[in-house]
């Protein structure tokens, strides 16, 4: 009897104090499991083979689907072999193909089938215009399929990330790519051009540092329109380090004494308020709480730490109390996600990795663990971290899926990434 | 040759009125208004689409010359923007060889950092770096209008090596003389 005792201690312990790794196997064991094939008869193989695998790393990515590897192939005009797949352990099969349209532009088309249900379930066909923005197809047709699974939206899969890319001394461009840095294109270049921050949610115009006659100066650029306009200029470094809600007002860094704080620049009134003020160095300022406190870094206690502040109000507060140079940050409600210097890593001592705190508990995550991970940025629904690594020499774009416990790395091939937005 | 003119006086209408201009300014212009937000509208950009001749630099000397005023490039330590000792002897010399010019030049600090640590902050170092010389010079005489200071960050290494000697050199407050 006490050994029944004893042994169900023994189950009851493992079950409820399962750490987060157990429970990824648990939840990974509900996922549906999805083969994603290039259909037989395409046009154009090659290109439909590198849509296929943005689409299968996408849905990899979501977390919400085992993706699973098989040579089967099926023309678009038949049936699914049921059988064949049932026994392969095929939830899901999603046959792609494409048509090249009039005047360079591609049609993508996509058939589901649900294995179990033996049935078609969703027949879509997804266009554009330029046969180079497969990418977005590819995010687009994952975003269909995560939707038919009714699975927590990844929208973002098909928003811009825009960053600037050192080229060589005093030298960066400014690109718009998609997140996996499989589309991308150089729109500014030229001179040191840094620090690019999206105007607002519709992601039609930008922020950026340009370096003018030796005068750090802000501008923003419509994307579609070219139109650029002069925001401000400051002696020293000027840099948008985040955009209100509304897009209407701008925390910038700026210096016009030589002394690195944060301001508030309205853009309706052109007012500026002076947020920070203090002898050292403060920067990399975001808006939380509706806009009416910030987060930002500063070295007041003589090492880069994460501190807020409440707009108009005198004081700040120490948001984080682990590790001694903490550098950048990004919220989303309770959660703060920002980089540590990490004396500790077992990889690299000059290792500054990403950690998550909430600010309603004493709870700590380390994200990463090798290299120089920074910028983190999260997604609009809190799921997802935006930032860069770089580690070896390589400068790579990581995703980190906090439900799911999996970072996902895209590496740049064209330079050492500055900054980024999305 | 007439554009290249006009942007040249422009370029030195800009260069000695903005060196001692310390507050920030607003441009009037208002913002054009769009509806589009989908990656197909990208066809509209333009890498090329800025004036190129008004951004570019417009040092007036060059580093040969400043190597004959044998001006010092002043480094710091890790992660510090303070003046210690070795470096504080670095800027009063390098005071003193200025102060010879003092009215007849402008001093253009040039605030750098290493690799390590987020850019913004990197930023910040750099010009708090030049602050700290600038103070220095200040102190040694130097008038604060004819000093202006600016941030490279980490985007302007002299040495891309990954170990720490290279690092320190990157760790640095350069001087650009300006007639």
């Amino acid at each position: 009897m006490k050994k029944i005792i004893l042994i169900l201690c023994f189950m009851f312990s493992c079950v409820f104090s399962a750490d987060v790794s157990m429970e990824i196997v648990k939840k990974s064991n509900t996922k549906p499991s999805i083969l994603i094939s290039s259909a037989l008869g395409a046009m154009n193989e090659s290109m439909l083979y590198k849509i296929t695998k943005i689409i299968q790393k996408d849905l990899d990515v979501s977390g919400h689907f085992n993706v699973k590897e098989d040579t089967y192939k099926l023309s678009m005009t038949d049936n699914a072999d049921y059988i064949y797949l049932g026994r392969k352990k095929v939830d899901l099969f999603l046959n792609v193909n494409f048509e090249e349209s009039a005047f360079g532009g591609i049609v993508l088309k996509t058939k589901l089938y649900d294995v179990n249900a033996k049935n078609l379930v969703l027949s879509k066909t997804f266009t554009t215009s330029n046969i180079n923005r497969h990418v977005f197809l590819a995010h687009r047709v994952a975003i269909a399929t995560n939707a038919y699974m009714n699975a927590p939206s990844i929208a973002w899969m098909d928003k811009f990330v825009i960053y600037s890319v050192y080229k060589k001394a005093k030298h960066s461009d400014i690109v718009i790519s998609d997140y996996t840095l499989s589309y991308k294109k150089t729109i500014i270049t030229g001179g040191l051009n840094i620090f690019p921050k999206w105007a607002s949610k519709k992601q039609d115009a930008f922020y950026f540092t340009r370096y003018v006659n030796s005068k750090p100066t802000l501008y923003k650029i419509n994307i579609y329109t070219k139109r650029m306009i002069k925001i401000l200029d400051s002696d020293g470094m000027i840099v948008a380090s985040d955009v209100s809600s509304d897009g209407n007002k701008l925390l910038i860094t700026a210096s016009p004494e030589g002394q690195p704080d944060v301001y508030m620049l309205d853009l309706k009134t052109k007012r500026q308020t002076k947020i920070t003020s203090y002898k050292g160095i403060d920067v990399g300022a975001h808006f939380i709480n509706n806009d009416k406190k910030i987060v930002f870094v500063s070295d007041r206690l003589n090492r880069p730490n994460i501190f807020s502040k409440t707009i108009g109000r005198r004081g700040v507060e120490r948001l984080v109390y682990h590790g001694s140079n903490n550098s950048s940050v990004t919220t989303f409600n309770d959660k703060v996600v920002y980089t540590s210097r990490d004396r500790n890593s077992q990889f690299d001592k000059r290792s500054f990795n990403l950690f998550l705190i909430s600010t309603r508990s004493d709870y700590i995550k380390k994200l990463t663990v090798t290299g120089v991970n920074q910028f983190p940025k999260f997604s609009s629904d809190g799921e997802s971290i935006l930032f860069i690594k770089n580690f070896n020499n390589k400068s790579s774009v990581g995703i980190v899926r906090l439900n799911f416990d999996k970072v996902h790395l895209f590496s740049s091939d064209n330079g050492r990434i500055q900054s980024i937005d999305w | 040759m007439k554009k290249f003119l006009a942007y040249s006086v422009l370029a030195s209408v800009l260069l000695f009125t903005g060196c001692s201009q310390k507050s920030t300014e607003m441009n009037e212009a208002k913002m054009n208004k769009t509806e589009k937000s989908s990656e197909s509208n990208l066809d509209a950009m333009n890498a090329n689409n800025m004036d190129k001749d008004s951004m570019s630099d417009s040092e007036s000397m060059t580093a040969d010359a400043i190597k004959n005023l044998l001006i010092d490039v002043v480094y710091f330590d890790f992660d510090k923007f303070t003046l210690n000792e070795e470096n504080r002897n670095v800027a009063k010399s390098n005071a003193n060889k200025l102060s010879v010019l003092a009215g007849k030049i402008k001093i253009k600090l040039e605030g750098n950092s290493d690799e390590w640590g987020t850019d913004e902050y990197n930023y910040a170092l750099g010009l708090k770096r030049a602050l700290s010389v600038k103070t220095s010079l200040i102190d040694d005489g130097i008038s604060a209008d004819d000093i202006s200071m600016i941030s490279f960050g980490e985007s302007n290494p002299v040495c891309s090596d990954k170990n720490s000697t290279c690092w320190k050199q990157n760790r640095r407050v350069e001087y650009k003389i300006l007639p």
